[in-house]
């Protein structure tokens, strides 16, 4: 085999997705679709996604941080989420023929039924697709506006790194479990993510919302 | 003008994946270190040997040259493999490998570090050295092609080897999707490979883990060798 490339240099025909990579972002849609077998219920033989790399988490291991690293660590987060939305963008645009980079509704279902449900063969059958469309639809709506009630009817790549960056927190809670609040742990569990994916395709606010827009302030 | 813009995309998209293809754990040196020169052979100029030594670094320029044609010709003037396909024959060549349709667990096995079972050998191609976004396959029933797939299965990109593999030397031809050369290269041995693109054009030779191009000056390393 030929163990090796010709170019260290990785581009993006997207202009508005430069830092993505499609491969990357093919990977990362794949290990995500094998993440839960159902809506809620997770593949028990699913892999987590790291979306930091090993420093990071060395760094984030090491007891009596010093602010600049601290600093570093929250930049390197952010980088690694930015680029990995960007590349899972790129990905679906690819996919779905996109030109902008720049996902409308129209391109997110086509590229969910196939990519997420069409393993159940969906599209022969209509009962169940009907339910399926009204479930991207709130998922659409709720990662286009960042968790907010309005947004522009497009998934762009801050929207998309909201999104990431969402499904890389966790809820921290004390011992009568209170809701404390966020913590980043820069991995994406199979479990962690059924239940984020089960609330992301619910109608109305919930806490997947909550942390969209956590996420969408915290990254602009 | 729809359509137009189309292809634009589509060709865009062919255009850069060679780049696409680049391996994570290749690392150009212009901004990492000065190139330097170690392990250093010195011996005769003919490479083809029963035992081959590296000498890149210490011959001529002129030598230099003639090695590059002598092996430019051995790879796409003498060579007695096929090296060019129509689109039609290579799709028909390899129309059971377009997809693979056990790319779950082939992807998870190489991804846990499985280089080998009964019935393949596999290669593993992460993002960072963190994330596989491609592997490789080479079955053991047909040893002479190794087969690049992303992580839903689809074939990016398919090695050809001469008849002679794994005995060196033989040459190996990569092509794309479409059966469009992107790279061949020409096995002197385990430890020496001379690699052009698919325009005929030098691009460097590797000795171990370095690659060294036409001046001799070192430009790449990798950690798969």
């Amino acid at each position: 085999m030929q163990n090796f490339g010709q170019n260290t240099q990785r581009t993006s025909i997207l202009n508005e997705l430069s830092n993505g990579n499609v491969e990357l972002g093919e990977a990362f849609a794949m290990l995500l679709n094998d993440m839960v077998v159902q809506s809620g219920i997770t593949n028990p033989n699913a892999e987590p996604f790291d979306v930091v790399p090993d420093s990071w988490r060395k760094l984030a291991d090491k007891p009596n941080k010093t602010p600049d690293e601290i600093k570093k660590l929250d930049e390197t987060f952010k980088e690694e989420v930015r680029i990995l939305a960007e590349s899972y963008l790129l990905y679906i645009a690819r996919e779905t023929r996109n030109l902008t980079g720049k996902i409308d509704y129209a391109q997110y279902e086509a590229y969910l039924l196939k990519y997420r449900f069409g393993r159940y063969d969906v599209m022969n059958k209509p009962e169940y697709l009907n339910k399926v469309k009204v479930q991207i639809r709130n998922a659409f709506n709720k990662i286009s506006s960042h968790g907010e009630t309005q947004g522009d009817n497009l998934i762009d790549k801050n929207d998309m790194a909201a999104f990431i960056f969402a499904l890389s927190t966790r809820s921290k809670r004390d011992a009568n479990n209170n809701f404390l609040g966020f913590e980043i742990n820069g991995l994406i569990k199979p479990e962690e993510y059924a239940v984020s994916e089960h609330d992301l395709f619910e109608a109305g606010d919930n806490l997947f919302s909550i942390k969209l827009r956590v996420a969408y302030k915290t990254l602009n | 003008m729809k359509k137009f813009l189309l292809s634009i995309f589509l060709f865009s998209i062919l255009a850069i994946m060679p780049q696409a293809f680049a391996i994570e754990d290749i690392v150009s040196l212009d901004e990492v270190e000065t190139p330097t020169v170690t392990e250093q052979v010195p011996v005769k100029p003919t490479v083809l040997t029963a035992e081959v030594k590296f000498d890149w670094l210490d011959i001529s320029q002129a030598q230099r040259d003639e090695n590059i044609d002598h092996f430019k010709n051995l790879l796409f003037e003498d060579n007695k493999s096929q090296i060019y396909f129509t689109k039609d024959e290579f799709n028909k060549k390899f129309a059971q490998y377009k997809k693979d349709k056990d790319f779950k667990l082939h992807y998870m096995l190489t991804n846990n570090g499985v280089t080998e079972d009964e019935e393949a050998k596999y290669c593993a191609f992460y993002y960072k050295k963190n994330t596989l976004v491609m592997y490789a396959i080479q079955y053991k029933n047909n040893p002479t092609n190794a087969f690049y797939y992303t992580a839903f299965g689809k074939l990016y990109y398919t090695d050809v080897m001469s008849d002679g593999y794994p005995e060196f030397p033989y040459t190996s031809m990569q092509y794309d999707r479409k059966g469009q050369l992107k790279s061949a290269i020409y096995f002197v041995s385990k430890d020496i490979q001379y690699m052009f693109d698919a325009d005929k054009k030098f691009q460097g030779i590797w000795y171990k883990d370095k690659m060294y191009d036409k001046n001799g000056k070192q430009t790449l390393t990798r950690t798969n060798w």
